[in-house]
């Protein structure tokens, strides 16, 4: 479903944001992308989406080449990006209706559509109101359900849990699951490594630009298994390097 | 119970390039953004319709003597044969009018978008989204446009009569805009392009101002050196039809096109006016679109994210050197400014701004400053020269935005002097010192003016630069006072505090009504005849009295309102 080959992209010559990323995401298949702030992730799924063009390497997605063919490619996917920035003058519906409208959702379908979509996710009464007085995780469930109105194979989310209150946050990671097992394929990144953990089918950790491991949790535990049983938070430190050691948390706290 | 989705399409669908525009027209020009813009929240949304419609009736008058002015000069220039000239006029009027305005709209459409992320994330080809942008920006010129073309347009078109002329003129009408949009982009998104990424969108402004300055220099340049013709010269063009015209049209053949569209004679010469006309304007955008495209999109790239810098600098070195509270405070000041170049540069203006006065009209000609300088050189006294200065000190002191926005440059880091452990009050002293620091340099300024260039005595220079620090601190704490009341801490960008600032203007009203009592005891002194040195010492301690009032009152608002704010 999702295919980079050799992905780099640099910002200036200092700047190596993604250094020669390889990344493989198959149907039916839940893919976390993690890192440290800083590490590259959102420049990637930039780069995923089409909104950035890299400077070398492939981008495919559901087969389609991101490069030679970018506006087949973004139509199958659904992203919804780390802060949704929403245009604020314009009702729920407003947008929803525009973004059926570039997606090509013919009239007849998109008001069920939408009308399914926002009774799930509890924003049907506000879908009238301005854009402008949603909250944060307002904005975030009406961008999730802009980005899911035209049924795309492949959900790119960046950071989707950022803002939802527990019973979306819960109904998103069904509606992952359910989207996967249908054929379908989710990328999504997060820093809360215990849902990562318990949602994803592999995972990928990104630092520095490069993908430093990917994996399943359960072959990632297997791998740095030799001192005990590790979490996946466990396992990140220590590929990241980001954990200290005892003496200097113990100065820092003091 | 199920709600109506209201707004959404039941039937068929848009083409995608139709949905962006109609969308962007709705996010640009929906009623709730104009009431926004008049700094008014939703809550107060009917006054703020309230507002514009007695604007709009306010314009009535000014219309109505417009379409006057505009009816008996095309009246004339019919009965004179030059029709033309009124073709010319309209449509430099209206295309003047696009570049100043026309620049700022594509600005915050394109640069300061924040929704070009949003967009290329769409199922949309760059050229849609641009043509998209650019299109809702014409729209909004067409309307503003309108107010000064429809008065030449409408009333040629009644002078001269003809039925042919009247969809030709709308034609003419809805072109106008597309020359400046076309050469405003090519002048903006090169600038983008080299300040591409979020962290340098001030610095993009700041290059913009500067090539806002010189076009304006180069402006007035050309318009004090070219196109002065001899009446013998004239007299001969006006003789021909519309022989004016090219006259009129100079170096920039588009208008004598658009008047020839109109008023060209026979069908041919208006054919060819039209095709020329409209085949530059369409041409020039076109081809502006289709060169800037890819460095527009290549332009907005987020260059801040995702950064694996190799070079990292040592932390411990800007933290090593303890500094006292007040120094801190100032240092902060002085970095808030230097640091953000928007605020630099209207604090160099500022301060520069007398320079710049002198050197601009030196350079656009003009005998004013020669004659002022001839006044001053020529007064009977030179204490006459003192209180001038001390004035012009007093009033640029008051212009010069540092202190009447001293609060307001923190913005949304505001919160942040209400978490320090710092008494307000010391937090409002080290904005007045900053601010008089500042004042100081102006007047540094001002007085070699007056020693080199008006010869003022060793004396009179002292007693200037004395009387003029005096000044500075009620003026600076007038304004901070002002800003204290009603800071606009929660701009989004840079330019809302400082240039985008009403405050300010109302900070140097202020600081005008101070300065005026004081013009009131000198001219008393002046008519009563009274010695000088008298009138020095008088003032000297007014400002030093009323300084020390405003600044407990200063003290006590900054107490008081920190916590509110």
């Amino acid at each position: 479903m999702i295919k980079m080959s050799e992905v780099s992209k640099s910002y200036g010559r200092e700047v190596k944001a993604v250094d020669s990323l390889d990344l493989h995401v198959i149907p039916g298949e839940i893919f976390g992308f993690l890192g440290p702030n800083g590490a590259g992730k959102t420049t990637t799924i930039k780069m995923l989406v089409g909104i950035l063009q890299p400077d070398e390497g492939s981008i495919e997605v559901a087969g389609i080449s991101m490069l030679d063919n970018p506006i087949e490619a973004k139509k199958r996917i659904g992203y919804v990006p780390d802060e949704a920035q929403l245009w604020e003058k314009l009702t729920g519906a407003e947008y929803l209706d525009f973004v059926c409208d570039v997606y090509g959702v013919p009239g007849v379908r998109r008001e069920a559509e939408a009308v399914k979509m926002l009774e799930t996710f509890e924003m049907l009464r506000a879908v009238n109101d301005p854009i402008g007085s949603y909250s944060r995780g307002m904005r975030q469930k009406i961008a999730l359900i802009g980005s899911l109105m035209h049924r795309p194979p492949v959900w790119v989310l960046d950071e989707p849990m950022v803002g939802l209150d527990p019973r979306s946050s819960y109904l998103l990671k069904e509606l992952m699951r359910s989207h996967v097992e249908q054929g379908g394929a989710v990328f999504f990144s997060t820093h809360v490594l215990e849902v990562a953990e318990r949602l994803c089918d592999r995972v990928g950790i990104i630092h520095k630009g490069k993908l430093i491991a990917v994996n399943t949790v359960e072959e990632m535990k297997e791998l740095f298994a030799k001192e005990g049983d590790k979490s996946l938070e466990e396992i990140f430190l220590e590929v990241t390097g980001a954990k200290l050691p005892q003496e200097q948390l113990a100065s820092l706290a003091k | 119970m199920t709600t109506a989705i209201r707004g959404f399409k039941r039937k068929g669908t848009r083409k995608p390039f139709w949905a962006l525009v109609r969308m962007q027209l709705k996010v640009r020009y929906n009623p709730g953004k104009l009431v926004e813009s008049l700094g008014m929240d939703e809550s107060k949304r009917q006054y703020g319709y309230l507002y514009l419609a007695l604007v709009a009736l306010a314009f009535i008058p000014f219309t109505v003597m417009l379409f006057r002015l505009a009816d008996s000069l095309t009246l004339e220039l019919v009965r004179a044969n030059q029709p033309g000239l009124a073709v010319v006029i309209a449509v430099l009027a209206g295309q003047l009018t696009v570049v100043l305005f026309g620049l700022s709209h594509l600005m915050s459409s394109m640069y300061y978008s924040s929704d070009l992320d949003q967009l290329q994330s769409f199922p949309l080809k760059p050229w849609q989204i641009m043509y998209g942008k650019v299109a809702v920006v014409y729209a909004g010129q067409l309307v503003i446009t309108a107010f000064v073309v429809a008065p030449f347009l409408i009333t040629l078109g009644k002078n001269l009569g003809g039925a042919v002329y009247w969809p030709l003129a709308l034609l003419v009408y809805l072109l106008i805009p597309l020359v400046p949009l076309g050469v405003s982009l090519l002048i903006l998104v090169p600038i983008m392009k080299a300040t591409a990424g979020s962290r340098r969108r001030d610095t993009f402004r700041v290059l913009l101002g500067l090539v806002f300055v010189v076009l304006i220099f180069a402006f007035q340049y050309l318009n004090n050196t070219m196109l002065r013709y001899g009446p013998e010269t004239l007299i001969a063009r006006l003789m021909e039809r519309d022989g004016l015209v090219s006259t009129a049209a100079g170096y920039y053949p588009v208008l004598k096109w658009a008047a020839w569209a109109l008023t060209g004679g026979d069908a041919a010469r208006q054919l060819l006016g039209l095709a020329l006309y409209a085949g530059v304007s369409v041409g020039l955008v076109n081809l502006v679109i289709s060169l800037t495209q890819g460095w527009f999109f290549s332009g907005i790239a987020p260059a801040s994210s995702g950064a694996t810098k190799k070079h990292v600098p040592r932390a411990g070195a800007a933290v090593a050197r303890p500094r006292g509270t007040m120094s801190a405070l100032i240092l902060r000041e002085h970095r808030i400014i230097a640091r953000t170049p928007n605020f630099l540069l209207t604090v160099l203006l500022n301060l520069l701004v007398l320079p710049i006065l002198v050197v601009s009209m030196y350079i656009t000609g003009g005998d004013a400053i020669p004659q002022i300088l001839q006044t001053l050189l020529g007064a009977k006294t030179k204490d006459v020269v003192v209180l001038v200065m001390l004035g012009i000190h007093g009033l640029f002191t008051g212009m010069n935005q540092v202190a009447s926005t001293a609060v307001s440059r923190e913005g949304p880091m505001f919160w942040m002097s209400k978490l320090i452990p710092v008494a307000p009050k010391v937090q409002m002293r080290a904005k007045l010192i900053y601010s008089l620091l500042f004042s100081l340099a102006q007047l540094a300024i001002l007085a070699g003016a007056a020693i080199w260039f008006l010869k003022l005595d060793f004396v009179r220079s002292v007693v200037l630069i004395a009387l003029g620090i005096l000044v500075s601190a009620p003026v600076s704490i007038i304004c901070l006072l002002n800003d204290l009341r009603s800071p606009k801490v929660n701009w989004t960008e840079p330019q809302q505090a400082m240039k985008g600032n009403f405050q300010t203007l109302v900070a140097w009203l202020f600081s005008l009504l101070y300065l005026g009592i004081l013009v009131l005891v000198t001219r008393g002194f002046l008519l009563l005849g009274l010695s000088i040195r008298l009138l020095y010492a008088v003032l000297g301690v007014l400002m030093a009295v009323s300084s020390y009032g405003l600044l407990t009152w200063l003290d006590s608002a900054a107490e008081s309102v920190y916590p509110k704010l």
